[in-house]
């Protein structure tokens, strides 16, 4: 029954959660521009802040490039200002001497100042729904809250959504051109005041390139070798426009015109115009000879992620509240849903923040170039994971792993048969459980170091005993040949203690009537355990077996300390050859959709067990 | 057994007890939460609010031990100097790329960090280092005072994007009385001789190695194998090779090329012909060689200065009489060119403490600095006139034979070309393939050179 209430509020609640996640999204876009236009005003402050101590520079040059926009005080006086703010120096000294705060640039107009389309998109879905929610009152019936509501709720979001990203992305390349056009500028003033042209270029405070050395890439180091190559080669390098200053409309507004100091220089700014290098849009305006580059705003604030992040949590508030209002009939099943919601909103806070959301941040990762100290990630789409598929190194490492894997049966026989012959609680049977039990809880790290030492080829304990006893020399860790499979000689000692004890456990659980029944109809002891610990043990063995394999295929350890993937490769498993992308090579994007390939195996490996499992329990 | 009215009653009346004693106990409970939730957050707030007044400069550097000690030293010097400054360490020996890189990446670098000469590309490209250069005045630090390769290495045009701390450069430490034993001691290049050649050492190498025990088994090596591009390239240097094209654009020709070769083939020949022990296929390489050279299994080391505080002791109490040589090099070249490496103080640009962690770096590299920390004998100071004076005070000549080799010497490839640890990890193929597979050098060697032009687009 319909509780006379609740159904208003449920029935609205269709408009309300698509409002609040139409509202999350043009927050977002608009959060991420707002954070942009702060950042050119930093990079305006710091501008500032060296033309000022630019031998010539001072407060004048300052109004020169900012105008109005910029407040200077005095150093004492740090932290009152209009926006961003940068300390300024006598020049070499290093205790400040005044404080420049730069007001972010205003945006360009009334309209472009707002997502026409995307606000325009989410009235209408909004005004759709309402009608809906208003119609659904006065209606002779009432449905429930139905799913096309709840999908044209979330396709109004994804529209929005992407409106709005379109008109931040169009923002921020305009931001991105205005700021390199200021550091042209900046720069201009500074060859004006007389300085010299690499100390004027500093002036810029982003990354510059001289005309005289675009043709030797190598030489440049304020910027990526590839952008001033894509300058080199770009037409611009030779082009001047007089109307150069026409596109520099950041501050159009309050900056005023060249002084005549200024034309005298020569030094004219040309229209900023974008290179393509590293995957990614740079804008570069010139002045004289020095050209100045930004990495766009729209890559390093790109809204995208943080915008289909905002689309996500907005399309799951629509199918929360679409399965509330479902629950609307059932008062109290919606009552105990909300307080089951509510119990469960720590523990899942925590899941969210420590485990689901690094692993969606690895998938988001795996799509993208990054070397962790990127200004922003390079979006690839699948790029890594295709050029997985033909890395050689990469599946020779998996193969390695799967060899490695091999060890797991072996040790689980070892392991079953040293658990039943440690059953029982005499004291000699009780020291042997716990020596065998003692690798599985001591540090990998430090049974790798003494095993390294051990198989040593020049002073190993093992190597000369067996010398000794005539059995010749082994290259336990230097032969191709040999490598891994000391490794699972190791990997094996480590966990037949902990697998004994789990298989005790189940041993316990076998009814012991079933052996003395067996016994008095004349089971022999290998009948008895063919057909009474075996298939008892069946759970458990399939347990040990998964979460074996599991471990195996994540084994690092051992392979850090002892071997580090040597000889040849022979010892490159999967998580440290994801290690060594990761941290040796900083290629985090290649790592990560390394891990999803990795889980995708083990994930394959675990599936095909249970259906193995289930396909053996269906044949009885 | 059931149970009789009298127990029913008794557990109903319990019931009754639990059922009104309930809302107490949550009351109770909830009271207790409220007060650890309150005395945490009063805590959090005092640990937060109990900072000293005055700044805190965090110093991202890779000293452990007894160089974290004296590290610590400098770091108290600066504070007394600077009364108010207090100077963090965040010292990690293991794992410093990984957790400073992890630091900038999260937003809160630290306000000075050391950067090691194979890093100096990525930081100074991404813009991780500060230009040092309009501040050198101020902090009196002069660029023509310190060692000129060393200033190159962290210098880009006018630009200093790190004031140089220390360096190395490799050579080879002799035991001489593994050599006197031989009866071949006269056989050491005296320095600042030019030096000597392949031949020479392998001579030297073959005179020592011995069975000393009747066993069967070398007990006495002339070397051990170096595996790792950081220790072999400088013999490839010293055949008039190189590992890359001029500008390092290119692989093709030059790993593969003939002086690379030659070196190649004199260090597996080494190894193929019993000169060393076997080869270890790890980073660190064989464990046991500094035990071994010490003990007089060994006549040779390849290493830095780094490894001279570990033989010191030895060399003070008489039981290692030691001696610091050039590389040897190819018939071919008059001399031997050996690499460097440099570590340097860097700013990143958002430093939080931006110009206080300036003054800590001028002040990190200047003399008085540097002749503290050469108490740990670790490395070189960067400045000639400190390194000049650590000289003159060491009666050993060990630190006069070690500044003899700088002039020569190159700084190594990695201060240039940006993501060069994927070209070292490469390049171990080559002698590996020949040691483990028997493979020709020439065509591992095109075959690694060939597919680092392609990982790097060259």
């Amino acid at each position: 029954m319909v509780s006379g209430v609740r159904q208003p509020f449920l029935d609205s609640l269709a408009a309300v959660v698509l409002a609040a996640g139409l509202a999350l999204v043009l927050v977002v876009a608009a959060g991420r521009l707002e954070s942009a236009r702060v950042g050119a005003a930093e990079a305006e402050a710091r501008m500032a802040a060296a033309l000022w101590e630019q031998e010539g520079g001072g407060a004048d040059a300052v109004v020169g490039l900012l105008g109005a926009r910029a407040t200077i005080t005095g150093a004492d006086a740090g932290g009152a200002g209009p926006g961003p703010a940068a300390y300024a120096y006598e020049a070499g000294e290093l205790d400040p001497a005044v404080w420049i705060a730069v007001a972010p640039p205003p945006a360009d107009g009334p309209r472009d100042a707002l997502p026409v389309t995307a606000i325009a998109i989410a009235l209408a879905g909004l005004t759709v729904v309402t009608g809906w929610v208003l119609a659904r009152r006065r209606g002779p019936t009432r449905t429930r809250y139905p799913v096309s509501i709840a999908l044209l709720s979330v396709g109004c979001i994804a529209l929005t959504a992407v409106a709005a990203g379109r008109w931040t992305h169009g923002e921020l390349r305009s931001l991105s051109a205005a700021t390199a056009a200021q550091g042209a500028r900046a720069v201009q003033i500074a060859l004006a005041a007389g300085a010299d042209p690499a100390d004027a270029a500093r002036v810029a405070q982003l990354p510059w390139a001289q005309d005289s050395s675009l043709d030797s890439p190598t030489e440049q180091w304020t910027m990526p070798a590839a952008v001033v190559a894509a300058i080199a080669a770009s037409s611009e390098r030779d082009v001047e426009t007089s109307a150069g200053n026409d596109a520099i409309s950041l501050d159009a507004a309050n900056a005023p015109a060249p002084t005549a100091r200024e034309a005298d220089a020569g030094a004219r700014l040309i229209a900023p115009h974008t290179v393509e290098a590293e995957g990614a849009t740079w804008h570069v305006a010139r002045t004289a000879d020095i050209h100045v580059a930004l990495l766009g705003y729209e890559r390093t604030a790109s809204p995208a992620l943080a915008l289909a992040a905002a689309g996500g949590l907005a399309g799951l508030l629509v199918a929360l509240g679409l399965h509330l209002a479902q629950l609307a009939s059932r008062p109290r099943v919606l009552g105990r849903t909300l307080a089951a919601w509510g119990l469960l909103v720590p523990a899942a806070a925590l899941i969210v923040a420590f485990t689901l959301g690094p692993l969606l941040f690895s998938l988001w990762i795996s799509l993208h170039e990054w070397r962790l100290i990127d200004p922003a990630p390079l979006f690839l789409g699948f790029d890594n994971y295709a050029a997985l598929l033909s890395d050689r190194e990469w599946w020779s490492a998996i193969g390695n792993t799967a060899l490695f894997t091999l060890h797991v049966p072996v040790a689980m026989a070892i392991a079953l048969a040293l658990a039943i012959l440690t059953r029982g609680s005499r004291r000699a049977l009780r020291w042997a459980r716990l020596a065998l039990f003692l690798p599985g809880i001591t540090s990998v790290a430090a049974i790798a170091v003494v095993w390294k030492w051990l198989l040593s080829d020049q002073y190993g304990l093992l190597s000369r005993g067996l010398e000794h006893a005539g059995l010749g020399s082994v290259p336990w860790l230097t032969s191709p040949d040999t490598a891994l499979a000391s490794l699972m000689i190791i990997g094996i000692w480590m966990v037949v203690g902990y697998q004994m004890v789990v298989f005790q456990a189940g041993l316990a659980a076998i009814p012991r009537d079933w052996y003395d029944a067996a016994r008095v109809d004349g089971a022999g002891p290998w009948q008895r355990f063919r057909h009474i610990t075996v298939p008892g043990l069946r759970h458990t063995l399939f347990f040990v077996l998964v979460t074996s394999i599991i471990g195996s295929f994540q084994v690092f350890g051992l392979v850090y300390v002892m071997t580090q993937g040597g000889p040849l490769g022979a010892t490159d498993v999967a998580v440290y050859h994801i290690y060594r992308e990761a941290w040796e090579f900083l290629q985090f994007g290649n790592a990560a959709a390394m891990s999803w390939l990795l889980f995708v195996v083990v994930f394959a490996a675990t599936w095909l067990h249970f259906r193995f499992l289930d396909a053996r329990r269906a044949h009885g | 057994m059931r149970s009789g009215p009298s127990q029913d009653a008794a557990s109903a009346a319990a019931m009754v007890r639990h059922s009104r004693g309930k809302p107490r106990w949550a009351l109770r409970a909830a009271a207790d939460s409220a007060t650890v939730v309150l005395a945490t957050l009063v805590l959090m707030a005092a640990a937060c609010s109990s900072g000293e007044p005055g700044t805190t400069l965090r110093v991202a550097l890779w000293a452990g031990g007894h160089e974290l000690e004296i590290e610590r030293q400098v770091a108290d010097h600066y504070e007394a100097l600077h009364p108010g400054v207090r100077v963090v360490l965040e010292s990690a020996p293991n794992g410093y790329e990984e957790r400073l890189l992890t630091s900038i990446a999260a937003g809160r670098p630290p306000d000075l960090y050391l950067l090691d000469s194979p890093d100096i590309p990525t930081f100074v490209e991404r813009g991780l280092a500060l230009d040092l250069a309009p501040y050198l005045e101020a902090l009196g630090f002069r660029p023509d005072s310190v060692f000129e390769q060393v200033g190159d290495a962290f210098r880009r045009g006018e630009s200093m994007f790190a004031l140089p701390k220390d360096f190395t450069p490799m050579v080879l430490y002799a035991n001489r009385g593994v050599l006197a034993a031989a009866g071949i001691e006269d056989l050491l290049p005296v320095s600042p001789a030019p030096g000597w050649t392949w031949a020479d050492f392998r001579r030297a190498a073959e005179t020592v190695v011995a069975d000393t025990d009747g066993d069967g088994r070398t007990d006495v090596f002339g070397f051990d194998f170096p595996r790792n591009l950081y220790q072999w390239i400088p013999f490839v240097w010293s055949a008039g090779g190189d590992i890359l094209a001029p500008g390092g654009s290119r692989a093709a020709g030059h790993l593969d090329g003939p002086g690379a070769l030659q070196a190649y083939r004199f260090l597996t020949g080494l190894a193929e012909d019993g000169l060393t022990p076997g080869a270890q296929f790890v980073q660190q390489g064989d464990p046991a060689r500094e035990a071994r050279f010490a003990s007089g299994g060994q006549a040779f080391l390849l290493s830095g200065h780094w490894t001279l505080p570990v033989f010191r002791d030895l060399v003070e109490a008489g039981a290692l009489d030691l001696a610091i040589v050039p590389i040897p090099h190819h018939s071919s070249q008059g001399a031997a060119t050996s690499v460097l490496y440099a570590s340097g103080w860097a700013v990143p640009p958002n430093a939080p403490e931006l110009r206080r962690a300036i003054d800590l770096a001028g002040f990190l590299a200047s003399p008085e600095a540097q002749r503290i920390r050469a108490r740990s004998g670790l490395a070189i100071p960067s400045r000639m006139d400190v390194a000049a004076e650590i000289a003159a005070a060491d009666g050993t000549g060990v630190e006069d034979a070690f500044l003899s080799l700088v002039e020569g010497a190159r700084m190594t490839w990695g201060a240039r070309v940006r993501d060069f640890s994927r070209i070292e990890a490469l390049a171990v193929e080559i002698m590996d393939r020949r040691l483990v597979r028997g493979e020709s050098l020439a065509s591992s060697a095109a075959d690694v050179a060939r597919r680092i032009d392609a990982e790097f687009g060259w």
